[in-house]
């Protein structure tokens, strides 16, 4: 089994804004982070050096904005990690993840069709599944009134919260350690 | 000898871009002859989008076997086909790869929608849907639209007399019981 609490050693001096423990029988993860968006490409290297792989990227949209959801997977032993990222609404730029995980390059692609989110140094963001001449806006961008807050999704486990900002913006107090 | 000479030459290429040359011999009994012939050598484009390919797959094998209809010759390339089954959902993303395989097929040519998605969009027509085109009908014209989700093999076998019928003005099988 990987040792999570290594890994969430790591996140929380790579800055991590919250640290999530998971049941890995429940929930099929064994930990989670939300980082800022520039440390994704130092903790995604990390992981290839310990040999993980990039099992999948996606996104969801919710009331504070995108969270971008990538999953790994160790080669090595059992048990899953993942971490996330928040991404504005308005400025939906991220940082691809093409020089470490090459794979990750068609992800972005399906993951920048859905959403509309912008992958900046993705060699090739080209529609993957919609059409050249797609016309509108992302097919699967919801209205503002259907979003459900980030609290209410249930993709924190039993978490601490690290960054007081974040905190704040999504609802929760950042000094005590609490169970969702 | 002029009059056969002008019997054999085909007449110079009208300024139109696309046309059909009329026949070499235009005699009742011999263009009979040829079409009869071209009934029962229908060669169809292997071109498979979804499930109803499977079902195409199972008349072309030994159960059902096309190959007594005699459009068994399943075509690698459209320029030596001339049956084009649309079996499955045709995307805005595969409508420019239809349309120009369709272009490549040398005339007569002739196309059968298989399967709901083929004819209208099947399950995948409903309001605010953005990747499929809504019958494949809109793109290329149809001579037999043969419906199910998928067809049975049966199905796909009367599509194909059903083109005999056209090419030829006869129906050349005996009707299955249950439907005459």
């Amino acid at each position: 089994m990987s040792d999570p609490e290594k890994w969430l050693a790591n996140w929380r001096a790579a800055g991590a804004w919250s640290l999530s423990r998971h049941d890995l029988a429940k929930e099929g993860l064994l930990a989670s982070a939300f980082l800022p968006t520039k440390a994704i490409l130092n903790c995604a290297k990390e992981l290839k050096e310990a040999n993980f792989s990039l099992l999948d990227l996606s996104a969801l949209e919710t009331q504070e904005g995108f969270v971008v959801t990538y999953h790994f997977d160790s080669l090595n032993e059992p048990g899953r990690l993942a971490f996330r990222a928040l991404v504005p609404h308005k400025k939906p730029h991220l940082p691809s993840l093409y020089d470490v995980f090459q794979g990750a390059e068609w992800h972005e692609r399906e993951t920048a069709d859905f959403f509309g989110l912008i992958f900046d140094q993705n060699p090739n963001l080209i529609p993957l599944l919609l059409a050249d001449d797609h016309y509108g806006p992302p097919p699967l961008r919801k209205n503002p009134a259907d979003l459900a807050p980030l609290k209410k999704l249930g993709l924190l486990g039993s978490f601490e919260i690290l960054d007081p900002d974040f905190g704040a913006l999504i609802g929760e107090d950042s000094q005590k350690e609490s169970q969702s | 000898m002029a009059a056969s000479k002008k019997l054999l030459t085909p007449p110079p290429p009208p300024k139109a871009k696309s046309w059909v040359e009329p026949p070499l011999i235009n005699l009742k009994p011999v263009n009979w002859f040829f079409d009869v012939n071209r009934a029962m050598s229908l060669w169809p484009i292997t071109f498979g989008l979804a499930c109803c390919a499977i079902e195409m797959m199972s008349a072309s094998m030994a159960r059902f076997d096309i190959a007594r209809f005699g459009a068994e010759v399943f075509r690698p390339s459209a320029r030596q086909a001339d049956l084009m089954m649309v079996t499955g959902t045709v995307t805005k993303k595969m409508a420019p790869v239809l349309t120009r395989l369709y272009e490549q097929m040398p005339a007569p040519k002739y196309v059968m929608a298989c399967g709901n998605c083929a004819i209208s969009g099947g399950p995948f027509k409903f309001e605010g849907q953005y990747g499929v085109v809504e019958g494949v009908d809109q793109l290329i014209p149809v001579d037999v639209y043969v419906p199910g989700c998928p067809p049975r093999p049966e199905a796909i076998l009367e599509g194909v007399f059903k083109i005999q019928e056209i090419i030829t003005g006869h129906r050349f099988w005996p009707e299955p019981r249950e439907m005459a």
